[in-house]
């Protein structure tokens, strides 16, 4: 069993005391070298030793149970794995290291860890607020408004000497009036933005990605290109995919009964051979054989994506985004645009009918949905989120108007929620915002097929989401209302941003309060 | 060659000086204030072409163009939408409900005028 570095506290403790390590060792009845590698955490204590040695520092024993190390030690193990550049991550064990020997200086990076999210929550509220805030839009939109009568008029009477004395005075008041109502527009918006302004780039991998691919709007011709020019026809199968492998790229596909790796899919470049999970579905075995495919014939396409792309400032985010593309390339491989988008409009989006019919899991499916958006043969916009058991958002791909939260939890009355409580039925929700846009939001609970008994199968809940001038184009909104009088559940975008005061179901205070 | 166009803007200003404009253009102009009376005007007068705010209170410049688009007497009126700088999204939107024509708010009147012209004369409709 790995000891938790409590040594350093012996020892401070000692010191503090003015008790030699002789001298300890002679109270406990053990000799100076086993003290000296207690304190340098060489050797684990318990049972009574651990009291007679809580009992000569005169501390509790219960304060040498480690408690507050393995606390410092899960913090410093969540800053190696989120923030630090793939490749280059702290080993686990140099933690402990850190923690017994320089206690102040892994303190010291809790707090400035501690910090930073702490900002970060911030700077997402504050960006996603500029595409939320009714007072800004409301602001902006009077601003315009303004503007425009103030230009045409001023045109107008520019260019219309000899125009009649009543229209001109009518176009005078018009001007007053407009000048009046753009500087009290400019005033509310100064006040608005007092509080300084933020800059918002990605802050960490995923995303300087979540940028990327919403800034592409998720569509990469060249990619479809390149997969539609492997001739693989409307609907490949497994068996045409794997044959490819096999003959372009002599790559074997590997099935193996029993597998605890967390991915579906491992390939062996020395061996070239593909081992795919057992617990792998019929679709993802398909998937992953376009996934390999993708990655053999379209790189050269994929680094040409991703090789100006002002949002991937980092390696990490550039590895991520040649992983994202992979996966898009599969997806165009296994749901070629043309025949899938006609699929998907005939059949209304029907997620069912079209995993039938194609072949494809829903998750699949929803993925392939938010990237048609060809110029000529669009399908419906759609925003798509995926949320664990936990309710941490662990897929988001945005709309321009539904911002989605980085950091922590979307606004609990979501679908992408609710739909927790019911797994495998599909919920169907009209969403209204504070600021009166209205939203078609689509989600399943969904439990993953286990392989083996005993194997955790944590729920997760897959969401899309479109507006509400589209959703007449899914069957899921059939019976609904879908007007602007029809009945909506208020919703808000998170807490923080949520000008809603009295919503029964507010977590934290919004941040809109004190920054006005 | 005058037409009948129908502006529907729901800021008063801007729909008087559209007004104004496509009146010397030698158009017969009508005006809506919100999307219902637009709806309703439209059906009624059988307008030449449209000249649409996106934001209008009641029913907004998206649902217009939808049903007006699903009905068979409208379904090639030409339409002119007008859309505010930034709107990217929006243009998208309207874009995939079959809007003929954009124009950007504050727009200069020259651009506005010869886009209803362009719009009466074809050009944008095929």
């Amino acid at each position: 069993m790995a000891t938790l570095p409590i040594g350093h506290r012996i020892r401070a403790q000692r010191r503090e005391l003015g008790i030699t390590q002789t001298a300890l060792a002679k109270t406990l009845g053990i000799s100076v070298s086993y003290v000296n590698l207690i304190e340098h955490d060489k050797r684990s204590i318990g049972g009574s030793l651990l009291n007679r040695l809580a009992e000569a520092l005169g501390i509790e024993p219960g304060a040498l149970n480690g408690a507050q190390e393995r606390r410092v030690l899960d913090e410093l193990a969540e800053i190696a794995a989120g923030t630090v550049e793939e490749g280059t991550s702290p080993h686990p064990e140099s933690a402990r290291d850190l923690l017994a020997r320089h206690e102040p200086w892994a303190r010291a990076l809790l707090s400035l860890h501690r910090a930073t999210k702490r900002d970060q929550g911030t700077i997402s509220a504050l960006s996603n607020r500029l595409n939320q805030d009714p007072v800004l839009d409301a602001s902006v939109n009077d601003m315009l408004a303004s503007a425009t009568a103030i230009r045409s008029v001023a045109d107008i009477l520019a260019d219309a000497p000899d125009m009649e004395q009543d229209q001109r005075a009518r176009f005078d008041a018009i001007l007053q009036e407009e000048a009046t109502r753009l500087s009290d527009v400019a005033q509310t918006l100064a006040r608005a933005f007092e509080a300084g302004q933020t800059d918002v780039s990605g802050l960490t991998a995923p995303e300087e990605v979540d940028d990327f691919l919403y800034r592409r709007s998720n569509h990469f011709p060249a990619l479809e290109e390149v997969a539609q020019g492997l001739g693989f026809g409307d609907a490949p199968d497994t068996a045409t995919l794997a044959t490819f492998l096999e003959e372009r790229h002599d790559v074997a596909l590997h099935r193996i009964t029993q597998n605890d790796a967390p991915r579906a899919s491992v390939f062996d470049a020395d061996n070239r051979r593909l081992t795919v999970a057992p617990s792998a579905a019929p679709a993802t075995l398909r998937f992953e054989l376009a996934r390999r495919i993708a990655m053999l014939e379209a790189t050269e396409a994929i680094e040409a994506e991703i090789a100006d792309a002002p949002e991937l400032t980092s390696e990490a985010g550039r590895i991520r985004a040649m992983r994202a593309l992979a996966a898009y390339t599969a997806a165009a491989i296994t749901m070629p645009y043309a025949p899938f988008h006609d699929a998907a409009e005939t059949l209304r989006y029907d997620i069912d009918a079209l995993t039938v019919r194609i072949g494809a899991s829903a998750e699949q499916l929803c993925h392939r949905f938010t990237t048609l958006r060809r110029p000529g043969a669009e399908g419906v916009p759609f925003a798509m989120l995926r949320a664990n058991a936990a309710g941490y958002l662990t897929k988001r791909f945005p709309l321009p108007r539904l911002p989605m939260p980085r950091h922590g939890g979307a606004c609990p009355l979501w679908a992408v929620y609710s739909a927790m409580q019911t797994p495998d039925l599909r919920i169907a929700r009209i969403a209204e915002f504070p600021n009166g846009e209205r939203f078609f939001m689509l989600a399943r609970a969904t439990r993953p097929q286990a392989s083996a008994y005993g194997q955790t199968r944590p729920t997760y809940t897959l969401m899309l989401a479109c507006e509400i001038v589209h959703a007449d184009r899914l069957i899921y909104s059939d019976g609904l209302d879908l007007g602007s009088t029809g009945r909506a559940d208020p919703v808000g975008p998170t807490c923080l941003l949520c000008p809603r005061a009295d919503c029964a179901h507010r977590q934290e205070a919004s941040i809109r309060t004190n920054m006005r | 060659m005058g037409k009948r166009v129908l502006i529907a803007e729901d800021e008063r200003n801007i729909a008087e000086s559209l007004r104004f404009l496509l009146t010397r253009a030698g158009h017969e102009v009508s005006l809506a204030l919100d999307g219902a009376e637009a709806l309703v005007m439209v059906r009624r007068m059988q307008p030449d072409a449209l000249v649409l705010d996106l934001m209008l209170p009641k029913v907004s410049g998206f649902d217009i163009l939808k049903q007006l688009r699903a009905e068979e007497e409208t379904r090639t009126l030409p339409i002119l939408m007008l859309t505010a700088k930034g709107q990217a999204n929006d243009r998208q939107t309207a874009q995939d409900l079959g809007v003929d024509a954009f124009v950007t708010k504050p727009f200069a009147n020259d651009e506005v005028v010869a886009a209803v012209e362009r719009l009466l004369n074809g050009a944008a409709h095929g």
